[in-house]
């Protein structure tokens, strides 16, 4: 079986389950607010859900390392969402969008517990989201993502054609 | 065949500091995984911010129990995880990568889009 077919980046699903070990107890599902609310209500799409709450996600991918070194690596002066900076940047280059494909099954258990990254950086998810987002929204030529928020650019912008795999355009 | 990927887990930080009631588990997850279709040769990359627990030698007794299976061990002082993930995926040989932290487990199903 050949494993990503033609595309340089596979997202898959996930599943949350929250057996911590710790005995400590702790409020599941750190994500919340009105941010979070204010991005879900932007888009419904696969595409949507990719470029504007991968963060949240925690979201499994599988991708070439050739696709990897041509972003350059994720920012590390980021403390959270580093992993929605690295889908981004995967996917999108300057002058050179990747449509990633979409693999249906659960891929990854993501373990919720009081300890994790995403609990300790909980403050600094959206923020930290935002920024990456923001610096691919700059790298594409759009405005930022409050450009989104306030309705003068659609998000749709950033989505790649549906028709043909691997057509590295935007619409 | 044509395509024989490695495929390189990550395992940073957070999820790789003092990671012992978890990493054995996710270890496991990722074996089971590469088992489940043995066309694809798995290389696991370990990147560990220095613990303190028993975290390397719960490390050392699976690549111990799975000396078929391609296993890299870094400690290294925690720069963050960003970093690690950067320099696991820069040690990774193989073609294909993907990546979790510690405690969480991989299910056994391949990255085939739809």
């Amino acid at each position: 079986m050949k494993m990503l077919g033609s595309f340089d980046l596979v997202v898959g699903e996930r599943s949350y389950f929250s057996t911590t070990k710790e005995g400590i107890p702790f409020e599941s599902h750190p994500f919340s607010g009105s941010r979070r609310r204010e991005l879900r209500g932007i888009g419904t799409t696969f595409e949507d859900n990719i470029i504007l709450h991968s963060h949240v996600a925690s979201t499994p991918v599988a991708f070439t390392k050739e696709r990897f070194l041509k972003t350059g690596g994720i920012d590390e002066s980021m403390k959270a969402a580093y992993d929605w900076d690295l889908v981004l940047k995967l996917i999108y280059q300057e002058g050179d969008i990747s449509k990633p494909g979409y693999a249906e099954e659960v891929h990854l258990n993501y373990r919720e517990r009081p300890n994790s990254l995403s609990n300790v950086h909980r403050e600094s998810q959206f923020r930290e989201g935002e920024k990456a987002l923001n610096e691919t929204f700059k790298r594409m030529g759009v405005e930022n993502l409050q450009a989104v928020f306030e309705g003068r650019v659609d998000p749709g912008y950033l989505r790649w054609r549906h028709d043909g795999r691997g057509e590295n355009t935007t619409r | 065949m044509e395509c024989h990927p490695l495929r390189a887990g990550a395992i940073q930080k957070d999820c790789f500091f003092n990671s012992e009631l978890y990493i054995e588990e996710t270890l496991n997850s990722i074996l089971r995984s590469a088992n489940s279709d043995p066309a694809i040769k798995t290389e696991i990359i370990v990147v560990d911010a220095e613990s303190t627990d028993t975290t390397l030698s719960i490390v050392r007794s699976f690549m111990e129990r799975n000396k078929d299976l391609s296993v890299k061990y870094f400690s290294r002082r925690d720069s963050g995880a960003a970093e690690a993930l950067n320099f696991g995926f820069g040690e990774a040989s193989g073609r294909l990568l993907t990546y979790c932290d510690s405690d969480d487990l991989f299910t056994s199903k391949p990255y085939q889009p739809l």
